[in-house]
C-alpha cells in the first residue's frame, strides 16, 4: 500500500515537473512567436532578403518610325583582384589577360603595383570573349580566383555617320557630350535603383521583388527624321562630293506644312563609333552654327516684300541697265548677262542682281529690313540644338549707302542654312512660317509619351495671293530660259532659286574664285511635299549654283517623291 | 458439435483459464503497439529521408535555374547586341544594293496608293522592339 502511495507521489512531481517545463515552452514559443515577432522577422529578413543595385539603360534615339540610330551595346567591364591570384601565378596571368584582351602588359603591371584590391583590365569587353576569359585556369586546373566581370554598356550608333552631327556623341562615362545626347542629356539618362530579391541558403536568387529594372532607362527620343530620305540626302550629297570636291556640302528637307525636318546632313561628317578617328573640325553642325552669304536665293523673299507692299505687281517693268549698273560708286554686275527690260517676273528667272536692287531701291530700306525680319533673317531658328547662330544682319542705321542694293541679292548679309530654309518652308506654304522642328516626341520606359511636339506656326510672313505670283515666278527658275534647268524633276513642277555668292576672304570678293553654289526649291510647286536646300561650299571646276547643285537637287527630289509617292500632277488630275 | 456456453456460465470460469485468456489478450497488445511505433517510426524514417532528398533536389534544381537565369541573360544581351548589329544592315544603302543586285526596282510614284492610316500609329508596330537598347 505504502508503495503504491510512494508511487502515485512520484508521478505527481514527475507530471508537475512536466508541466512546469510545458507551461516554460509554451512561453517560450509565445514570447518567441508573439512577442518578439517583429524582431525576429527583421533579423530573418537580413539573412534571406538581399538587395542589388541596378542602373538602367541610357535612352536610345530613333528616326521617326523607330529605327534606331542611337542605342547601347551590351559588354562586360573585367577586374581583377590581384591578391586572392596564387604569387607565381600573377604574372602568367597577367600575361594571358594582356594576350586575350589587347591590354598592354605594362599597364596592367602598374595596375598590380598600385595595390589596389581590384583593379581594372578592360571596359567594354565582348560577351563571348569575357566568357572565354573567365574560363581561364591556373597550373593545377582551378579556375582564377578574383577575376570577375560586371555588366556595362557602351553608346553605339549603328547607322555610323548617318545624322552623326545632329544625334552628337556622349563621353567616356555616358554623358552627352555633343548634339542631340548633349541637349537631352537629362531626358535620356538612365536612373539607378535597388531591387530585393529572396535568397536560398546558398545565394540562390528564389524570388525578385521591386519594381521592373527596365523602368529605370532613360527615355527615348523620336525624331522628326525618316531614315530612307536621310540616307537619300547621304548618298546624293557624296556623289557631289565626288563630283565637284567642295570643302562642305549640306543638305537639308522640310515639310513646310508642318515644319518637320525630313532630313538633314552634311559632308564631311564623321563616326562616332570611332573616337579615335574622329576630326573635331567635322563635328561641327555647320547648317546651323555656320553663315553664309546666300546669294540669290534672297531677291524671292525681298520681293516678296515689295509685291507684299502693293509697289508692284509680278508684271511691273525694270530696267537693267544692260548688265553693269553703277551705283553707290561701285558697279553691280549681272554676271555677264546684259539684260534690258524685265519684268519683276523675269528678274527672278533669270536672277537679275540690278532688277532685283531697283526693286529693293523702290521698296526703302526700312520695308526691306522688315521683309527680311519676318522671313526670319537676324534671329534663331529655335531648333534646340546647341551654337545655333542668328546670322548676320545689321539693323537700318547701321546700313551704308549699298546695303539696299547688296542685301536683297543676298550679298553682305549672312544666314545660316536652317534660317534659309525656314524662310522657304513659308514661301511653299502659302505664307505660314512653321516653327522647324527635329524631334517628334519623347517616349518614357512603360512606354508613355511624355512629350508630343506638335507643329506650331510662328506667323504669317505675306499673304497667299503675293506668294501665289512669287511662287509661279520661281516655277520659270528650272524652266526654258531660268537659271538652273538642271534641277527639273521629271513630271513635277519645281520652284526653285538659284544661288551663286563669292566668298568675302581678306576684303574681297574677287580674285580667289571661291564660292558658295546653293539651290533651294520646293516640288511639287503646286502643293508643295517637302522644300529642299542643297548648298556646296567651294566647288572646284563648276561654281553656279545651277550647275552644281542643281543636279543634286534634282536626283534628291525624284527619289524623294519616288518614296513619298507623291502623284505627279498630270497623273492625279487623270485619276 | 459444439454446445454454447450460456453467458452466466462464462463468469463462473475456473481462474486459471481467465488468466490464460487475459495473458494472450495482453501479449497481442504489446504486438499491435510495437507494430504502431514500427510504423509510425518507418514513416517518421521515411518522411525524414524524403525531406532530405527533396532539399537536396530542391538546392540542385534552384542552382540549375539559376545557372540557366543566368545564361537567359546573357542570350538576351548577345540578343540585344544581334539587333543592334541587324540595325546596322537596315540602311537604305545596305538594302538599295542587294535590291539592285536582285533586279528589283522601286515603284512608279502613284503606282502604290497610300491607305489612310496615320504613320504613328504604323510606326508603333514597327517599334515594339524592347530588346533593343
Amino acid at each position: 500500500m505504502k508503495l503504491h502511495q510512494d508511487f502515485v507521489i512520484r508521478i505527481f512531481f514527475a507530471a508537475s515537473a512536466l508541466l512546469v517545463l510545458a507551461a516554460g515552452l509554451i512561453y517560450w514559443l509565445y514570447n518567441l512567436q508573439v512577442v518578439r515577432q517583429g524582431e525576429f522577422n527583421t533579423l530573418a529578413q537580413q539573412i534571406y532578403i538581399k538587395s542589388l543595385s541596378h542602373t538602367g539603360n541610357r535612352g536610345t534615339i530613333r528616326d521617326h518610325f523607330g529605327n534606331l540610330l542611337a542605342g547601347n551595346e551590351n559588354c562586360k567591364d573585367i577586374y581583377l583582384e590581384p591578391k586572392r591570384v596564387p604569387g607565381e601565378e600573377l604574372p602568367g596571368v597577367l600575361i594571358r589577360l594582356s594576350e586575350s584582351l589587347d591590354v598592354d602588359l605594362e599597364l596592367l603591371q602598374q595596375r598590380v603595383n598600385s595595390n589596389k584590391v581590384e583593379i581594372v583590365i578592360k571596359k567594354y569587353v565582348d560577351i563571348d570573349l569575357t566568357a572565354q576569359v573567365l574560363d581561364m585556369k591556373l597550373a593545377d586546373d582551378e579556375p582564377v580566383e578574383g577575376l570577375r566581370a560586371l555588366d556595362s554598356e557602351r553608346r553605339t550608333y549603328p547607322k555610323r555617320s548617318m545624322l552623326a552631327n545632329i544625334i552628337g556623341f556622349t563621353d567616356h562615362e555616358n554623358h552627352g557630350a555633343f548634339g542631340l545626347e548633349q541637349v537631352f542629356d537629362e531626358k535620356l539618362q538612365q536612373s539607378s535603383g535597388k531591387s530585393h530579391f529572396i535568397r536560398a541558403e546558398n545565394g540562390t536568387i528564389l524570388e525578385r521583388q521591386g519594381r521592373d529594372p527596365r523602368l529605370l532607362d532613360g527615355h527615348d527620343i523620336y525624331l522628326t527624321i525618316e531614315e530612307p530620305l536621310q540616307d537619300i540626302l547621304q548618298k546624293e550629297l557624296q556623289n557631289l562630293r565626288d563630283e565637284f570636291n567642295p570643302t562642305v556640302a549640306y543638305a537639308m528637307l522640310a515639310d513646310p506644312k508642318t515644319g518637320r525636318i525630313l532630313a538633314i546632313a552634311q559632308d564631311p561628317s564623321f563616326d562616332p563609333n570611332k573616337r579615335e578617328e574622329m576630326n573635331p573640325d567635322h563635328w561641327r553642325n555647320r547648317m546651323i552654327s555656320d553663315v553664309l552669304e546666300p546669294g540669290s536665293t534672297m531677291k524671292p523673299i525681298a520681293i516678296t516684300g515689295a509685291i507684299q507692299a502693293g509697289l508692284m505687281d509680278i508684271n511691273t517693268h525694270f530696267y537693267c541697265e544692260k548688265g553693269i549698273w553703277w551705283y553707290g560708286g561701285r558697279p553691280l554686275k549681272d554676271a555677264g548677262h546684259h539684260y534690258e527690260d524685265l519684268t519683276v517676273h523675269e528678274i527672278i528667272q533669270k536672277s537679275s542682281n540690278i532688277g532685283t536692287a531697283k526693286i529693293a531701291l523702290a521698296m526703302g530700306e526700312n520695308r526691306l529690313y522688315q521683309t527680311l525680319r519676318r522671313f526670319g533673317f537676324g534671329e534663331r531658328v529655335d531648333l534646340g540644338l546647341p551654337h545655333e547662330s542668328r546670322g548676320i544682319f545689321r539693323k537700318v542705321p547701321q546700313w551704308d549707302k549699298l546695303s539696299i542694293t547688296r542685301f536683297p541679292i543676298g550679298q553682305g548679309i549672312a544666314v545660316t542654312p536652317v534660317q534659309m530654309l525656314q524662310a522657304y518652308c513659308a514661301l511653299a506654304n502659302d505664307g505660314r512660317m512653321m516653327k522647324l522642328q527635329l524631334v517628334d516626341r519623347i517616349i518614357a520606359p512603360n512606354g508613355n509619351v511624355v512629350q508630343s511636339f506638335k507643329p506650331e506656326m510662328k506667323q504669317q510672313v505675306s499673304s497667299p495671293r503675293v506668294i501665289q505670283q512669287v511662287v509661279n515666278a520661281m516655277k520659270t527658275v528650272t524652266e526654258e530660259g531660268g537659271t538652273a534647268r538642271q534641277a527639273r524633276v521629271q513630271n513635277y513642277n519645281v520652284a526653285g532659286k538659284t544661288g551663286t555668292s563669292q566668298k568675302w576672304i581678306n576684303g574681297s570678293y574677287e580674285g580667289h574664285g571661291k564660292y558658295i553654289s546653293s539651290f533651294i526649291g520646293f516640288v511639287p510647286a503646286e502643293d508643295p511635299a517637302f522644300v529642299l536646300l542643297v548648298v556646296a561650299d567651294e566647288p572646284k571646276g563648276k561654281f553656279y549654283g545651277g550647275s552644281v547643285c542643281g543636279p543634286t537637287f534634282s536626283r534628291i527630289a525624284e527619289q524623294s517623291l519616288r518614296y513619298l509617292n507623291i502623284i505627279p500632277p498630270e497623273v492625279a488630275h487623270k485619276k | 458439435m459444439k454446445t454454447q456456453l450460456p453467458a452466466r456460465r462464462k463468469k463462473n470460469l475456473p481462474v486459471r483459464a481467465a488468466s490464460k485468456k487475459k495473458q494472450s489478450t495482453g501479449n497481442s497488445n504489446v504486438v499491435f503497439s510495437y507494430l504502431v511505433v514500427l510504423i509510425i517510426s518507418g514513416a517518421l524514417l521515411l518522411a525524414g529521408l524524403g525531406r532530405v532528398y527533396l532539399e537536396r533536389r530542391t538546392d540542385f534544381l534552384l542552382n540549375e535555374q539559376a545557372d540557366k537565369k543566368e545564361e537567359l541573360q546573357q542570350l538576351k544581351q548577345k540578343h540585344s547586341n544581334l539587333l543592334l548589329v541587324h540595325e546596322e544592315y537596315l540602311t537604305g544603302e545596305y538594302i538599295k544594293v542587294r535590291a539592285r543586285a536582285m533586279g528589283l526596282q522601286p515603284p512608279q510614284p502613284g503606282q502604290i496608293l497610300k491607305m489612310n492610316q496615320p504613320k504613328v500609329e504604323s510606326h508603333t508596330q514597327t517599334t515594339s522592339q524592347p530588346g533593343v537598347r
